[in-house]
């Protein structure tokens, strides 16, 4: 499933950020644009010899696996976590 | 309460062994699952869903503190990633591995090939890789 929430936690010396960033509203803005921008994409793929179709599956692959990707750094001053949901 | 540790207490009662050796039995009865789990043996054999990279490293900033770096990345987007890079441009592929050999990985990226990829995550399946140095730890496993 393609991911729809970032859970961004920053800790640090002066307090706590907690962040849900809501990435469905991110889709929803960018599948239009992503829809423009295909046809010339294409193109561009085509003069430097990559197939668009391989190379459209192979992005939304990466978009697609994304869930459930964690990262996560503690120093005693400070952590961020990132998850994405 | 297991089987083992009931007849470990049973004996310690009817005073067949001492309380030093029941707590020796009991500890190893501890550690059997955990050292099972860590060698494979214990594990079901399902496919791994996520590569986890642990680091845990002596924090140069704070004396006596530690920096810990937990990266859970699902197995799927490392797939994904070696498709997307089976179509990078001749061209670029070859930028790419010079650049990388200028800072000392002479790595070729034309060998990352979905296949080995699947090698890899198949044999991470089973095996554990650890890192330990006197200020760092570094942890690599599948899960």
């Amino acid at each position: 499933m393609i991911p729809v929430l970032a859970a961004i936690h920053v800790r640090h010396a002066r307090g706590v950020v907690r962040l849900w960033a809501p990435l469905f509203l991110l889709w929803i803005v960018l599948i239009p644009i992503m829809l423009v921008l295909a046809f010339p994409v294409a193109l561009v793929c085509l003069v430097v010899g990559v197939n668009p179709i391989r190379a459209g599956a192979a992005i939304g692959g990466v978009l697609f696996a994304l869930n459930g990707t964690r990262v996560e750094v503690e120093s005693p001053g400070a952590s961020v976590l990132i998850r994405i949901i | 309460m297991s089987d083992d540790r009931k007849q470990i207490l049973q004996m310690l009662a009817e005073g067949k062994i001492t309380a030093d050796e029941a707590e020796r039995l009991l500890t190893a009865l501890d550690s059997e699952p955990r050292a099972l789990a860590s060698s494979g043996e214990g594990r079901t054999g399902a496919r791994p869903k996520y590569l986890r990279v642990v680091v845990d490293a002596e924090d140069h900033l704070h004396p006596n503190g530690q920096t810990r770096v937990n990266v859970r990345v699902p197995l799927q987007l490392l797939r994904a990633g070696v498709r997307l890079g089976a179509l990078i441009p001749v061209q670029a592929r070859d930028q790419v591995n010079a650049h990388m050999r200028e800072h000392g990985v002479p790595f070729d990226v034309s060998q990352l090939k979905p296949d080995n990829l699947e090698e890899l995550i198949e044999h991470l399946n089973e095996l554990t890789v650890d890192v330990d140095q006197e200020r760092t730890k570094v942890r690599v496993f599948c899960e």
